[in-house]
């Protein structure tokens, strides 16, 4: 199945960009999950812990970066996770696409999921998955805000010489 | 399809239960089971430790005190369904359980299991949102009330944490005489509802609508009241303009979609349910 | 994992004899009834509540075995399908009339059958054939159709009140 989900991240397009794009960092904004090794040939594993009523999955899987390109800001993460207890898998190929709006930057997210096993069936299609999708997308997306927003005197500090710069650029063509 | 190992506990007192919910890491409570079982039978939770309620007899019983009806958590849905007082008081109660599984899952079956349970297409759930009901959870130090309106958290996730235990529901019957339904719409008698409608209704002396409620299950992860309608009808005989606008109240409503009916359809179901469940709430309320 | 196998000591009266075994926590009463005592006459349809092959009777009420722990019945009276009929081996009047109304065919929903209908007829002693359909609306029969089920059913009812 095909879920969308889109969030702003409260800095430019290119800070947010290393931000996406540095996947240890991300995980820790993820709700429920942990990154546990990154293996030599690029790689990351991890656990994802998700709770669907009274059924909780812990998903074992990997993850690897794909088709990065910086100048048009657009990458791909391809997964693959299975139930510790047997109940399922999952698949997902996410395309993200980053485009400054202002101050801050847009990132839409197209995830391409496929759900196998027990899991596949449970909540009767209750359109569960997507809700639950939609969820994590808003945890992560306010995390990884409270994220940046830390690490805030250091932009205020990139907006200050920027403006300077932009002050002294406006000088010179006068 | 069969349950994984776990421990075993049955406490033989409400303090005892409290106590194991408050100190055991990833324990489920067993009540009834009919939901339950069914889950560890497909091994889709696999708990390291079973609480069985079932030896804990503080926990059941019903209460009528004037119109105030406490149940206890583990009073059994047959228990519910058999009760003459509760019948009088609340004929709804009974109505709605016979659509309610089968005679032998309610046998087993609890109101606060529903409760905790909360799937989506319960009945109990809705006809406790009828009534604006309480339910009463605790933990070892503490006791809360929640109203139903603020029961449902998500998908199957009570307003509940995980040392927490239902330990009783009370509502309040309506008083002086008024009318009542439940309608479901089920693939088979006693599956889950694709919707499910209960009303209670009471008129005046010039037979206008005095008081409406109407509940819907199986279209949220909760109960959906529909206020907007229950205003609309206050004042106003139940005509087919009345029963019109409580229909279309019920058609606006945001509706689930999944294996059995789409979003459309159970919102299309909802305003027939409607329009049915007041009809026939408003010939009790008259007779 | 390694860890400790849960078991309990339970003791129960089964059709009217006492029996005592220690069981695994989680084994459920319809394992226990056909694994530890050999009363394979209680079926596993479905093993999550909706199939009815599994229904016996608990305390004299129509449970779902298979949805119970063997556990829970310690104490309790348990009467399955092989208990129904007299200790002489004389059918019961509802086994009667499903063998005359030729109320089954394969055979595997009829014990959950007779089990449910037991206990309904207690209770309903002078059903309609809606209530009967209601009564047995949680039993799966994929052969008979239920006609012949709910005919036998009426039957029996007829003839325990003629007894009465």
């Amino acid at each position: 199945m095909r879920v969308e989900n889109s969030f702003h991240v409260p800095a430019g397009v290119d800070e947010s960009w290393k931000i996406i794009t540095d996947v240890p960092s991300l995980v820790s904004c993820m709700p429920g999950a942990e990154l546990t090794e990154v293996a030599p040939d690029g790689a990351y594993r991890g656990i994802a812990r998700v709770k669907i009523g009274p059924v909780q999955l812990q998903f074992n899987g990997e993850a690897r970066l794909h088709d990065l390109d910086a100048k048009a800001r657009t990458m791909k993460v391809r997964a693959r996770a299975s139930d510790a207890k047997g109940r399922g898998n999952v698949a997902s190929e996410m395309a993200f696409a980053l485009a400054p709006e202002g101050e801050r930057t847009r990132v839409d997210v197209v995830t391409d999921l496929t759900l196998t096993g027990a899991v596949a069936q449970y909540g009767r299609g209750a359109g569960l998955i997507r809700e639950v999708a939609n969820q994590f997308t808003k945890d992560f997306a306010a995390n990884l805000e409270a994220k940046v927003r830390q690490t805030a005197p250091v932009r205020r500090e990139i907006s200050l010489l920027r403006l300077l710069f932009r002050a002294l650029k406006s000088l010179l063509r006068a | 399809m069969k349950p994984p190992p776990f421990t075993y506990h049955d406490p033989r007192s409400l303090a005892d239960a409290l106590r194991l919910a408050g100190t055991l890491e990833n324990a489920k409570l067993l009540a009834g089971g009919q939901s339950l079982a069914p889950m560890l039978n497909f091994r889709y939770v696999l708990p390291d430790h079973l609480i069985d309620l079932n030896r804990i007899d503080e926990l059941s019983g019903i209460r009528i005190e004037g119109r105030r009806i406490t149940a206890g958590a583990m009073t059994r849905q047959r228990a519910l369904e058999k009760h003459e007082a509760l019948a009088a008081l609340c004929p709804i109660v009974r109505e709605a359980l016979a659509e309610v599984g089968h005679f032998q899952t309610r046998n087993r079956g609890t109101l606060g299991g529903s409760l905790a349970h909360l799937d989506p297409a319960a009945e109990l759930p809705g006809v406790m949102a009828l009534y604006d009901a309480h339910v009463e959870v605790r933990n070892s130090s503490k006791t809360r009330y929640i109203h139903i309106g603020e029961w449902s958290r998500g998908y199957m996730t009570p307003n509940l944490e995980p040392d927490e235990i239902v330990t009783s529901v009370a509502w309040d019957a309506w008083e002086g005489s008024h009318g009542h339904a439940f309608v479901e719409l089920a693939r088979r008698r006693g599956d889950f509802a694709i919707v499910g409608v209960g009303a209670l209704l009471s008129l005046d002396e010039r037979k206008l609508i005095r008081k409406a409620a109407v509940a819907l299950v199986g279209v949220a992860y909760g109960p959906v009241r529909l206020r907007a309608a229950e205003q609309a009808l206050v004042g106003k005989p139940l005509d087919d303009k009345a029963l019109d606008i409580a229909a279309a109240e019920a058609r606006k409503i945001e509706a689930k979609s999944d294996l059995y009916a789409s979003g459309d359809y159970r919102r299309r179901v909802a305003g027939v349910l409607v329009s049915r469940a007041l009809k026939t709430a408003h010939g009790r309320a008259r007779g | 994992m390694g860890a400790r196998v849960d078991k309990r000591s339970i003791a129960l009266t089964v059709n009217g004899q006492r029996v005592s075994r220690e069981v695994e926590t989680r084994l459920h009463l319809a394992d226990f009834l056909r694994r530890e005592l050999r009363l394979t006459g209680t079926h596993l349809g479905c093993e999550h509540g909706v199939c009815g092959a599994c229904t016996v009777l608990v305390d004299g009420e129509a449970v779902r075995s298979c949805l119970m722990l063997a556990v829970q019945a310690d104490g309790r009276e348990v009467v399955t399908t092989e208990g129904l009929a007299a200790p002489d081996g004389s059918l019961s009047t509802l086994q009667q009339a499903f063998w005359e109304k030729h109320g089954l065919q394969c055979g595997f929903c009829t014990p959950g059958m007779l089990t449910t209908l037991t206990a309904f007829l207690r209770e309903h002693p002078d059903p309609t054939e809606a209530q009967v359909r209601d009564a047995i609306s949680g039993n799966l029969c994929r052969c008979t159709g239920y006609a012949n089920i709910v005919a036998a059913a009426l039957d029996a009812a007829k003839r325990l009140r003629e007894k009465r």
